[in-house]
């Protein structure tokens, strides 16, 4: 029982590390993916040639080669030092090493890269018309996105968001390759001590984190599903 | 002078020319239907005088005003504020689904209202108070007790425009309700698009597209998107429209309709007016070979 204990206490901080990188992915690559779709979507031959060739390389190679080029290429090739954090809060400064910040840049680029084509799927697959009922009505391009478009983008993409999402979730494992403290990472811990329980226990984690988010995915669709189109 | 004149308008795509010089006008008042068999330029006219697509020659006056001409270029900003002349109904309604019939009508009016009100508040803020030149006028002294000063007004500023946009954001709910009354949907003001028949989205597009009081109302076909039973009810809506301070353009395949609505009919083939004339001249004394096949096959094909 004292040894469930400690194993639980142990990969609960795990988790935690683990959650946090989620969590900072999602906040970041949200956003970074509509910019690089926008990108994808140029006019400008150049522009659009640049932003697909960027999401190629970051869909087309594997994302524990991205994080060891991030954790390591800036410091061989620029002396590049990732910051460590000092607010003095021990949990915050310990969780955000210089490891989880490389981790965490890596999987933003990699999965905005994967956001931006399902963004750019969503946008493309909104019919013409609804733009020119917006120009029509004097609206601005900007206008038009947010108050037409961007709703019933949101609607298209729940489905495939939610699947990268879920993804996500589970990739966050990657993170103990470049010596992130994550759920992974303390089960393996135990692993190595010859305590083989605690990496199904693991498992047991992160299907509870799936299974709250995708209650929270139908829920969106439930939400969402006040109109069709 | 005319309220609408067009001149030699040129359009094509890649190869294909669409438009081979249209020159048509209209007075205030008028309602003009157009009519001709498909691919001969109708939609591409009325696209052109809304500016969802540029015409590649030829200009457009509004009250003698230049609105367009194929020679100039034009930022977004004057393209959006000449096009506001026009207003477009359009075939496959366009009704934005994740908004209830009210919001549709709305949402236009509510963009204005937003962007006035912000472009207001930047000259506001940028003609400081005069609060803060009387400090100024004071010496130290008084510039120190201007932050205060600023602060006060910057709120105050604040305060009366918040009042402003609630007073003008009701306005706007006021007049889309009305509007809708008058399409007669008042029961259907809160539904969602997906919840009203095909006839009844159209209503709420025309009624959306009354909002910002276009002078020189368009139609795309309007009823062809329809089950033939709901035809009827649009039609008598775009028949309520007419009205002195406003002309109609409607490109239409009801010749009953536009024979009967029409002050003028103008009958398109091959990307040129053919001819032009009342309803009597086009549907009863046609001069045009083409009219006459067109009418003929218009007539076996109902």
């Amino acid at each position: 029982m004292e040894q469930f204990i400690s194993v639980s206490l142990n990969l609960l901080n795990g988790f935690s590390s683990s959650f946090l990188l989620f969590a900072l992915t999602l906040v970041f690559a949200l956003p970074l993916g509509l910019l690089i779709s926008f990108g994808t979507m140029s006019k400008i031959a150049p522009v659009r040639v640049f932003f697909k060739f960027i999401v190629w390389i970051l869909r087309g190679t594997p994302l524990i080669l991205q994080i060891f080029v991030v954790f390591y290429v800036p410091g061989l090739l620029f002396g590049f030092v990732w910051p460590t954090m000092n607010t003095g809060w021990a949990w915050f400064d310990q969780t955000i090493s210089t490891r989880f910040l490389a981790a965490l840049v890596a999987f933003i680029i990699n999965y905005a890269a994967y956001f931006s084509e399902i963004y750019r799927g969503g946008i493309e697959s909104i019919p013409h018309g609804q733009y020119e009922a917006g120009q029509v009505l004097g609206m601005r391009k900007s206008q038009i996105f947010f108050s037409v478009i961007l709703m019933q983008v949101i609607k298209r993409i729940i489905p495939p968001m939610s699947n990268e999402v879920i993804t996500l979730v589970k990739d966050t494992s990657l993170a103990q390759t470049i010596g992130v403290v994550e759920l992974m990472f303390n089960a393996n811990e135990f692993l190595l001590k010859g305590l083989i329980w605690p990496i199904f226990y693991a498992g047991v984690f992160y299907l509870i984190f799936v299974g709250i988010l995708t209650l929270l995915f139908r829920y969106l669709e439930k939400k969402l599903s006040y109109y069709k189109v | 002078m005319s309220f609408l004149e067009v001149k030699n308008l040129h359009k094509s795509f890649g190869g294909t020319q669409v438009l081979k010089g249209i020159d048509f006008s209209l007075q205030k008042g008028d309602v003009v239907s157009i009519i001709g068999s498909s691919g001969s330029g109708k939609t591409t006219l009325l696209r052109c005088l809304n500016f969802l697509e540029l015409a590649d020659m030829g200009s457009v006056y509004v009250n003698g005003e230049e609105i367009f001409d194929a020679q100039k270029k034009y930022a977004d900003r004057e393209l959006r504020e000449n096009r506001l002349h026009f207003g477009l109904v359009f075939q496959g309604f366009n009704l934005f689904p994740q908004y209830t019939a009210l919001k549709n009508v709305r949402l236009p009016l509510d963009l204005q209202t937003r962007e006035r009100l912000a472009v207001a508040r930047k000259t506001a803020g940028r003609h400081k108070p005069s609060a803060q030149a009387d400090a100024q006028s004071n010496g130290e002294a008084g510039a120190r007790l201007s932050l205060p000063a600023k602060i006060k007004a910057w709120t105050e500023r604040n305060k009366a425009f918040a009042a402003e946009k609630k007073r003008a954001i009701e306005e706007n709910a006021r007049k889309a309700e009305r509007l809708l009354c008058d399409v007669g949907l008042g029961e259907k003001m809160n539904n969602y698009p997906c919840e009203l028949s095909g006839g009844q989205c159209q209503r709420v597009a025309i009624a959306r597209a009354l909002a910002l009081e276009p002078e020189i109302l368009c139609f795309d076909e309007p009823t062809s998107a329809l089950d033939p039973e709901l035809t009827g009810e649009v039609l008598r809506v775009i028949r309520s429209l007419k009205s002195p301070d406003r002309a109609m353009i409607i490109v239409t395949h009801e010749m009953q309709f536009a024979a009967e609505i029409s002050d003028k009919v103008i009958f398109m083939a091959d990307g040129v007016i053919e001819e032009a004339g009342t309803p009597q001249q086009i549907f009863r004394e046609p001069k045009s070979e083409k009219i006459k096949a067109f009418l003929r096959n218009y007539a076996e094909n109902r």
